[in-house]
């Protein structure tokens, strides 16, 4: 055994390896290596310029993801749109000048979404007033032009082209979409502008790309740019925003190789399909959603999922839908394949029956070819001609129901050739699919999403059954009217006072600000700057109320916890329950570095509604990769919902996350849990501004036990 | 004469940085630089996992994605490169053993190794190798990586924590409470063979 390191070196130098490389190895994968440079070399030097494909096996899947993100991303882009261009901050605003007032712009963007999907580089072209053409290299070119309100999409390997008629966008819209990412960023600029630059911060120099540049890095809510120039020229060579999206999922995209107001030819944006492809046209209806459209989105919601309503309206509803579909899918299929069985075995009883009602006669004629007697064959030849009459009419009834048994399984064969064939066609049936499916859902998503705070809605149907016609599931204030629109479970709707409104009377229901009893603060003022990208600002003031509903506690209290790091350097696992949350040496426990996490049994389900967390609130750190999930299982496999997530880098391997980085203070940090029902919590994180390792104080769980 | 040693290793470093420069759109120099690393890498490989099949597949792996992202590759010296490479190779080889099969199969491979050790020496109170590796591989991926990098190919605390994004300290710190664990594993496959 050894000691220390000098003894454990000592034991590896007198170690008996093989690890003499095999020649024939080296020299193969030599070969491959260089074949493989030179092949991506040949593709980034392409008249077209770089273009590294992502990998996606069927063309037919990565078009029609492509497509239904376009579709998604244009519902949603289409209503939000920026204010006037506002120049403040000399440097910023020469940097973004370009940006906000080319009439051209050619560049590459590179995506990045979380999912993979429509991940890849892209060549991309844009011109006023609102066109955009964007081209993967041999694999599609899509052109959209929001003045014509149309969109194409050309697949060129397979000759087939679709063409999407936006109806309905209202003129405010057409020069300002989402579903043009560089206008989008345009229209990210124009806003961090009108926040007065509170949100744009000074990046300095450095070397980007083998330039020296100037970096602006803008932080609001909802995205983070960074936006790097020439130092010399001002032009700016990359761009990098990230924004959160459908699904669920952060999109990171890069934009570089700019070349500003360049001659691009008109021929280049046209939305004319060349005569050999195949055209599919679709028309989209792209008004602002309204009650109609939420009203439907349920019903489509509560017929596709058994009589549900979603858990919640967010984006996140998206996600949960599109798995109940995908699941509804797998059960045709399944129905499919049973029906098919069905009728195979109703063919065989059939058959069977037949044999036995034929048995007889069978058994006859045997008799009859054996006989020699002409006597004893006049007799069995009458007995065959009695037992056939006796069997005929049987027979041909069960001749006609085999018959009709075999045609219904040409059918079902045929209708499953036809499935086949349209699953090749793909496009066609997946973009019907999206938009029959898909856009009604986001379209009702997105009637709520938009209503402001004075509309007051609330939505309760997460557990009421479609067709309910006494279960209020949603209400809200149309802008400017006194009274309420209730939506019932039957799809109903009443306008109803305020005080008729459904009551939040029942204990359960009945909301308490939570009191959480705070630690002494261990640093006063304002927390230094950390330099942490994505920080959330300090609010200043203490944290407002949290509500909850009445009898919730913190249920966490002295519960069984584990840890990735078995052996902490400081301090005992159940120090992360034991009600101890000041930041004194010996309340706190110090887990080694990299990724490290910590699971809470709650012992049963519950109904969480807020988790808080003390990591080390001595001193204003930040915490890097901070995820906070919760499941039935202490595995994290069944029902596995994440709360919280501020990894700006996928680098805990649970997405990017969208949540901020915050600073450590004795508030601890609070986490809305929506009530989500849950037996294990967990709590991830990576370090910290301070050092590398991780560390524990306290965590809570507010809640109720499940019912 | 050292004046000329050190003139010669400017030179050679000023070499191995300008091949680096010109790999990205050379393959001529690219192959210099396979030259110069294969073994390296083939022998990271072989430490970390045990059987010389696997680690070809994984040194291919390496040198592969390395084919596909030295264009855009942005550091400018041979330093720069090395700790790119072996960054790689590090995420490659623990992407291998990420699955449990796969770590399984491991470490049944050690036990046969360990078992033929076991006729083939009179000595059994010395460790072997495959006795060694069962007991780093019941070692957190990272912090395999660390042993291996410090003591089988004998870098620095300041390159392992380049590799590894971290701090030297935290190397160090992390290194200290490996060796306690490993001691442990160790007297645990030690127990397991008596």
């Amino acid at each position: 055994m050894f000691e220390n390191e000098a003894d454990f070196e000592r034991i590896v130098s007198r170690l008996n390896i093989d690890n003499k490389p095999n020649p024939a190895h080296r020299e193969s994968l030599r070969r491959q290596m260089l074949s493989v440079f030179n092949q991506t070399a040949q593709e980034r030097t392409t008249p077209l310029g770089v273009f590294r494909r992502s990998i996606m096996k069927s063309p037919i899947t990565k078009i029609a993801a492509a497509a239904a993100v376009i579709l998604i991303a244009l519902v949603i882009g289409i209503h939000r749109f920026g204010g006037p261009v506002k120049t403040t901050g000399v440097a910023f605003a020469d940097v973004v000048r370009p940006i906000l007032t080319a009439r051209t712009v050619t560049c590459k963007i590179n995506i990045d979404a979380a999912q993979g999907q429509a991940s890849g580089t892209f060549e991309c072209m844009f011109a006023e007033p609102g066109r955009m053409r964007q081209e993967m290299l041999g694999e599609y070119i899509s052109i959209i032009d929001l003045q014509q309100g149309k969109l194409v999409i050309l697949m060129l390997e397979e000759k087939k082209a679709m063409v999407m008629e936006m109806e309905n966008i209202s003129d405010e819209y057409k020069d300002r979409s989402k579903a043009n990412m560089f206008f989008e960023v345009r229209r990210q600029i124009q806003q961090a502008q009108q926040s007065e630059d509170k949100s744009v911060e000074f990046l300095g120099e450095q070397e980007i790309d083998g330039q020296t540049a100037i970096g602006y890095h803008i932080q609001e809510p909802f995205f983070e740019t960074t936006i790097w120039a020439d130092a010399k020229t001002l032009l700016p060579v990359r761009i990098e925003t990230s924004m959160p999206t459908v699904m669920d999922q952060q999109i990171t995209a890069v934009f570089t190789d700019f070349a500003f107001d360049v001659e691009l030819d008109d021929s280049l944006f046209s939305l004319k399909v060349p005569e050999e492809y195949a055209v599919e046209t679709m028309q989209l209806d792209a008004s602002r959603p309204q009650e109609e459209d939420l009203i439907e989105m349920l019903r489509l919601w509560a017929e596709s999922t058994d009589g549900k309503f979603p858990s919640a309206f967010n984006m996140n509803a998206i996600k949960e839908f599109s798995e109940a579909w995908a699941k509804e899918s797998s059960l045709e299929f399944g129905k499919h394949r049973e029906r098919t069985q069905q009728l195979l075995e109703e063919f065989n009883n059939l058959s069977e029956r037949l044999d036995e009602i034929q048995l007889p006669q069978e058994q006859l004629l045997q008799e009859y070819e054996k006989s020699s007697e002409t006597e004893e064959k006049r007799r069995i030849l009458k007995q065959w001609s009695e037992e056939c009459k006796k069997t005929s009419k049987q027979e041909d009834e069960l001749e006609q129901q085999l018959k009709q048994v075999l045609q219904q399984m040409e059918e079902e064969s045929k209708k499953r050739l036809r499935q086949a064939e349209d699953l090749k066609k793909g496009l066609s049936e997946h973009l019907q699919e999206a938009r029959n499916r898909m856009m009604p859902i986001v379209q009702g998503i997105m009637f709520v999403q938009e209503l402001p705070d004075e509309s007051d809605w609330h939505y309760t149907g997460k557990e009421a059954a479609f067709g309910d016609a006494d279960a209020p599931i949603f209400w809200y204030r149309p802008e400017g009217s006194e009274t309420y629109r209730l939506i019932y479970a039957d799809l109903s709707v009443r306008d109803v006072t305020q005080d008729d409104l459904p009551k939040q009377t029942t204990e359960t229901t009945q909301l308490v600000a939570l009191d959480i009893k705070l630690p002494g603060a261990m640093f006063l003022g304002t927390p230094e700057d950390t330099r942490v990208p994505n920080l959330e600002k300090p609010l200043g003031k203490p944290r407002p109320p949290f509500l909850v509903p009445i009898g919730t506690k913190n249920v966490a209290f002295e519960k069984p916890v584990s840890s990735s790091d078995e052996e902490p350097i400081i301090g005992e696992i159940e120090m992360i329950t034991d009600g101890d949350k000041e930041a004194a040496d010996g309340s706190y426990v110090e887990l080694g570095p990299f990724l490290q996490h910590v699971t809470i049994d709650l012992e049963a389900e519950h109904n969480i509604y807020a988790i808080v967390i003390w990591h080390f609130h001595k001193q204003p750190r930040v915490y890097f990769d901070v995820v906070v999930q919760v499941a039935d299982d202490p595995d994290f496999i069944t029902n596995v919902t994440t709360l919280f997530n501020n990894d700006i880098d996928n680098s805990a391997g649970f997405g990017l996350g969208k949540d901020m980085h915050y600073t450590e203070t004795n508030e601890g940090k609070l986490i809305d849990a929506k009530g989500v029902r849950a037996r294990y919590i967990r709590l991830y994180s990576n370090g910290n501004t301070g050092d590398d390792q991780n560390h524990y104080i306290e965590v809570e769980a507010y809640g109720t036990p499940a019912k | 004469m050292a004046m000329v040693g050190a003139m010669a290793k400017t030179v050679r470093q000023a070499e191995d940085d300008d091949l680096v420069l010109r790999a990205r759109t050379e393959a001529d120099a690219l192959g210099r630089l396979y030259e110069l690393y294969y073994e390296r890498i083939f022998r990271f490989c072989v430490h970390r996992l045990f059987d010389k099949e696997i680690a070809e597949d994984v040194t291919s792996t390496v040198f592969l994605e390395v084919a596909r992202r030295i264009h855009d590759f942005k550091g400018r010296t041979e330093q720069d490169f090395r700790n790119w490479l072996l960054r790689i190779a590090v995420n490659q080889a623990n992407a291998y053993i990420r699955k449990t099969s796969r770590r399984k199969r491991l470490l049944a491979k050690a036990a046969r190794a360990m078992a033929e050790a076991g006729k083939s020496t009179d000595d059994s109170s010395e460790l072997d190798w495959p006795m060694l590796y069962t007991a780093i591989l019941k070692l957190r991926a990272e912090h395999q990586t660390i042993i291996t990098l410090k003591f089988f190919e004998n870098l620095e605390f300041e390159q392992i924590a380049r590799i590894l994004n971290a701090r030297e300290a935290t190397v160090r710190v992390t290194l200290h409470r490996i060796l306690t664990k490993l001691r442990n594993h160790l007297q645990t496959v030690l127990d397991g063979e008596k």
